[in-house]
């Protein structure tokens, strides 16, 4: 058993390892709660890092507010807070997703109008809004046809994605407040396109016979957000709109024929209309099989 | 000086550079935040572009699902907050009237 006196003195043999450990401890402590329990900056998050749904709801306010004003430098500005690689297509592809989920076809008009607006394109003025816009228009029972590949291969687009977890320790950049452009309220005018070329097509890849709508502005480029009018039969119709399948191209948009049914294919804002579209037969390697229809429509110097 | 108050002292110093380190040198970076976490400049352009699409469909409900993801106690908390920093920043008067069209509109200030 060690006297007190004892003990003073082998603590004292020890040197300075206390203070050490005193200063290990203090780091921990003082790192453990400024990460962990009482972190800066909850409060001053910025768009680009919200999760991605919520990214969705602030790009789809963007696109609506955009609407609602017709402010391109603005929604610009605001688009760039969310740091987008590809802003046009990624307002596109979510324009997509709500018409595949059967989402709010309001929106969906408006985040294609304003993917249409970032390319340079000027968008198309708002339609009467149907109830709800079918991805590829199943317009009848389809006669049976030969299954096929399909038809065009997608072309691969580069998207980010945020890695899973909800904190990373890296040092945080300084962002000023991003001042606005003033509001300027402006009606969107229409920029029509004329009729560039239409033919039938014997294509085996496709699987079901289709109109190929292809729309581009001068200089060649996709142009989303044009409505495509089909009609049918007795006074049927479907309206679908280009840009909603961007992995095929921004301008890209189809419609699925019924062979034996004529169509009408109608630009409504440009006044194009294209009537006689029927699945032709075609023969080949494969056997016989329907064929599709495209039509390319741009839009003039 | 005895050993425990420099041990004290040390650990108190240690705390403080942790602290440091933590909050201004190496501060924590989120990802996957929620828009009731965004600075107050970026909730307040939120609000008004709720509030521009509100002047022009007029549609008071679809306006208050959007100012809940806000994440406030009712929506006019969000737009009486977003009213007080477009002023104090000196938004265009264009804009003020938006948000102050939609705050008399939610029965607040206008």
């Amino acid at each position: 058993m060690l006297l007190w006196g004892e003990e003073i003195s082998m603590n004292s043999d020890r040197g300075n390892w206390y203070l050490l450990t005193a200063i290990v401890l203090g780091l921990s402590l003082g790192l453990f709660y400024s990460w962990a329990i009482s972190p800066t900056g909850l409060e001053e998050s910025h768009p680009h890092i919200l999760r991605s749904d919520y990214k969705d709801v602030y790009r789809a306010m963007i696109a609506s507010a955009y609407d609602a004003n017709g402010d391109l430098a603005r929604a610009q500005s605001r688009m760039a807070l969310l740091k987008d690689e590809d802003e046009a297509y990624v307002l596109a592809a979510q324009a997509q997703r709500i018409l595949a989920e059967g989402g709010d076809y309001k929106e969906a008009r408006a985040l294609a109008n304003l993917s249409s607006a970032l390319l340079g394109n000027v968008p198309v003025a708002d339609p009467p809004a149907p109830t709800e816009i079918p991805l590829t228009s199943t317009l009848e029972p389809s006669p049976t046809l030969t299954a096929s590949p399909s038809p065009l291969p997608p072309t691969p687009r580069t998207t980010t994605s945020t890695p899973p977890g909800t904190a990373v320790a890296t040092p945080t950049a300084t962002t000023t407040p991003t001042p606005l452009p003033t509001f300027t309220p402006s009606a969107t005018p229409i920029l029509p396109f004329i009729l560039k070329d239409h033919e039938a097509i014997c294509d085996p890849a496709l699987d079901v016979p289709v109109i190929q709508i292809y729309a581009t502005n001068k200089k060649g480029e996709g142009v989303p957000g044009v409505e495509v009018l089909v009609k049918w039969g007795d006074n049927e119709m479907e309206n679908f709109f280009t840009g909603l399948k961007p992995e095929f191209g921004l301008g890209y948009a189809d419609a699925e024929m019924t062979p034996g049914v004529t169509y009408t294919i109608e630009f409504s804002h440009s006044g194009i209309t294209i009537s006689e579209i029927e699945a032709q037969e075609c023969s080949g390697e494969a056997g016989e099989y329907w064929g599709s229809w495209q039509i390319f429509v741009t839009q003039p110097d | 000086m005895t050993r425990w108050t420099r041990f004290f002292i040390v650990l108190i110093v240690g705390i403080g550079l942790g602290l440091l380190y933590g909050w201004v040198v190496n501060p924590v970076e989120y990802v996957n935040t929620t828009i009731d976490s965004l600075r107050e400049d970026y909730k307040t352009d939120y609000v008004l572009m709720v509030a521009e699409v509100y002047h022009t469909n007029q549609d008071l409900e679809w306006a208050m699902n959007r100012l809940a993801l806000l994440g406030d106690e009712t929506s006019q908390a969000s737009l009486e907050a977003a009213l007080d920093f477009a002023v104090q920043a000196e938004y265009a008067s264009s804009d003020l009237n938006l948000l102050k069209d939609l705050n008399a509109a939610l029965g607040g200030r206008n």
